[in-house]
């Protein structure tokens, strides 16, 4: 294991930001910490930075302990969702930066040259040296935190929201480059973010908090397909809720029978849960009946809302080649789940 | 976004309102200082060059130049660690401090140089313990000093506070992780960032600082040759009917506001042409 994070806690003002977090990262995995706001993820980013120290707990790194190390010795390349490019300096100076402040150890002029334009070439911004970040736009602001973050050439890549300023186009094309660069370099990265798309698109293994604590550490498949709360479920996509009756590992809603993924040990009446995707509508008499209020086109799906005999809202989607075009706002349907989860 | 220009003046009320404002500089700000001008220069050359042998004069002047000299750097750097600490920390008491920061501004001068003699004069808190050490603050350089500290006081930090708190954080945070001192953060990001509205802040401090009366004239006592500023031997000159050398020690004073007011106006073009580079997207 590269990383190793032992019962991490810390108090904030009475509330507990981190609360008892442990978790392991291996050499070269690329890792998100996941959450909604409030939840610690950039809390627990800035303490591996060295910004920021726990009340408890360990963060052992490739045998160092990381805690009694100062920020600049613990060699981490640092990116910020506001960028933080120096403004004054132009992008060479910036991506020098890191080189110049090692003193006596400072690499000699073309050294620091040849790394600046093997960066540049790297972020695909040769010809930039001279610009200052005012004159860039946000997406290339963002490349150019990133040469500066890789060059003193870091044993961990952490990303702050890395992305988060940017447009979605932007963002999406980022994404995949910054995977990408993380591939070649081999480095090992952690990333925050809010985004579970960005998050699930990502990263080989996903931390995903809920106050201060992990609701789950799992790859992006694992979570999505097994999660394992409630708030996990709900935090990854959409989905609905519905009383269904349990036997064994089966669930059945008025004559329709699914399975119940994660196998528990209740039975009788309980209340899963589906994902919007996870059901069909039919004509039939049977499922949970609802009438349809609303349907939207979309690329590739259409999305319906329906509304239950008890006047609880349900949305499901349902690929447009799989669409059953006699379908109408009004019409009484049931609603099939295909499969569901038991918390 | 940009705010839609200014237009070419097209009715007649455009052209009033504009020879109006010329008008009314002219008659409340440009004529005065020239009479300043014209007085001193009533008698002819020589008779002018002559208060600059007046020893009364150079002695206000080197006093003056002395205070600004003191009460400067003082400002420097108090404006600098004041305007780091609202701008980079939450404590409490940040509202009471920007608050007295800006109290100077609004206080008279007379006060600000009648709270010392309420502390360290005769009659004052500490002016029996000051009398057994022979200590002289009023009436002597360390008060004309703390009043011109009074009142200069918010010149530099009320430059800084708004520059650095949307400056923010980011980017010493970010030196810091790429292994930067504090020493190296502070003169490599901290202050390249704020050094024209650091100068700006200066001037405007040294121009108060020179010309202040009102506090000073408090705490001075006139003495002449030892506590009289140049604001000061102005007064006590004019009182004597020394015209010529009430408006020859005058023009040095507007020379420095000229001279300020120059270099105020360059530096704002290019800071503001900064600043606009720092906002440009």
């Amino acid at each position: 294991m590269a990383l190793t994070i032992n019962n991490l806690s810390k108090q904030f003002a009475g509330f507990a930001a981190l609360n008892d977090i442990s978790f392991s990262v291996k050499e070269s995995e690329f890792i998100a910490l996941l959450g909604p706001s409030g939840s610690g993820k950039t809390t627990l980013l800035r303490m591996l930075a060295g910004l920021d120290y726990p009340d408890k707990g360990s963060i052992d790194f490739k045998g160092q302990n990381f805690l009694s190390l100062p920020v600049k010795e613990r060699k981490i390349g640092m990116v910020f969702q506001s960028y933080a490019l120096f403004r004054h300096m132009t992008v060479a100076k910036n991506i020098a930066f890191g080189l110049e402040m090692r003193g006596k150890n400072k690499p000699k002029k073309e050294e620091i040259n040849e790394t600046i334009n093997r960066l540049l070439k790297l972020v695909q911004l040769e010809g930039f040296e001279k610009r200052y970040p005012a004159q860039l736009s946000g997406g290339q602001r963002q490349r150019v935190a990133l040469a500066r973050a890789l060059a003193i050439n870091p044993s961990l890549l952490l990303l702050d929201e890395p992305f988060g300023a940017l447009d979605a186009m932007v963002r999406k094309e980022l994404r995949r480059w910054l995977r990408h660069i993380h591939d070649e370099t081999g480095l090992t990265t952690i990333f925050v973010t809010h985004d579970q798309e960005e998050a699930l698109d990502l990263a080989d293994r996903i931390v995903l908090l809920e106050g201060g604590k992990i609701a789950q550490y799992d790859t992006a498949d694992k979570i999505i397909n097994h999660p394992k709360s409630e708030f996990v479920f709900d935090f990854v996509g959409s989905g609905n809720a519905a009383d269904a009756d349990i036997k064994g590992d089966v669930a059945n809603i008025n004559g329709c029978e699914f399975p119940v993924v994660n196998l528990t040990n209740f039975s009788g009446r309980q209340k899963v849960k589906f994902r919007n995707y996870d059901a069909l509508i039919s004509n039939e008499e049977k499922g949970i009946k609802a009438q349809l209020t609303g349907i939207f086109a979309s690329t590739g799906f259409l999305r319906f809302e329906a509304v239950d005999n008890a006047g609880h809202h349900l949305e499901i989607i349902i690929s447009e080649r799989n669409f059953d075009h006699s379908l109408k706002v009004g019409d009484h349907v049931g609603i099939l789940p295909q499969k569901a989860y038991l918390f | 976004m940009r705010r839609k220009a200014a237009k070419r003046p097209e009715k007649l009320t455009d052209y009033t309102l504009i020879i109006f404002a010329f008008f009314w500089m002219a008659l409340i700000i440009f004529l005065p200082l020239m009479s300043v001008l014209f007085n001193a220069f009533k008698g002819g050359l020589p008779k002018y060059l002559e208060t600059f042998a007046d020893p009364d004069a150079m002695d206000a002047l080197k006093l003056t130049l002395l205070v600004t000299a003191i009460v400067l750097p003082l400002n420097i750097i108090f404006g600098i660690a004041s305007a780091w600490a609202i701008t980079r920390f939450e404590f409490v008491g940040k509202t009471i401090l920007l608050s007295i920061i800006d109290l100077p501004f609004s206080l008279s001068p007379v006060i600000s140089g009648l709270v010392w003699v309420l502390m360290f004069g005769a009659q004052g808190w500490f002016g029996e313990f000051l009398q057994a050490h022979d200590i002289d603050v009023i009436y002597a350089l360390p008060g004309i000093v703390l009043a011109t500290l009074l009142v200069t006081l918010p010149f530099v930090a009320r430059e800084l506070i708004p520059l650095m708190d949307d400056n923010g954080t980011d980017e010493e945070v970010a030196a810091v992780t790429l292994g930067a001192s504090g020493w190296d953060v502070f003169f490599r990001i901290t202050l390249p960032n704020i050094k024209w509205a650091l100068l700006y802040g200066v001037l405007l401090c040294m121009a108060r600082a020179m010309g202040e009366f009102g506090a000073v004239s408090v705490v001075s006592g006139h003495i002449r040759g030892l506590t009289n500023t140049l604001p000061l031997h102005i007064e006590v000159a004019y009182n004597e009917y020394n015209t010529i050398g009430a408006f020859g020690a005058a023009t040095i004073l507007v020379g420095l506001a000229f001279v300020t007011l120059a270099i105020k106006t360059i530096l704002e073009w290019r800071y503001a042409d900064e600043l606009s580079a720092q906002h440009r997207h």
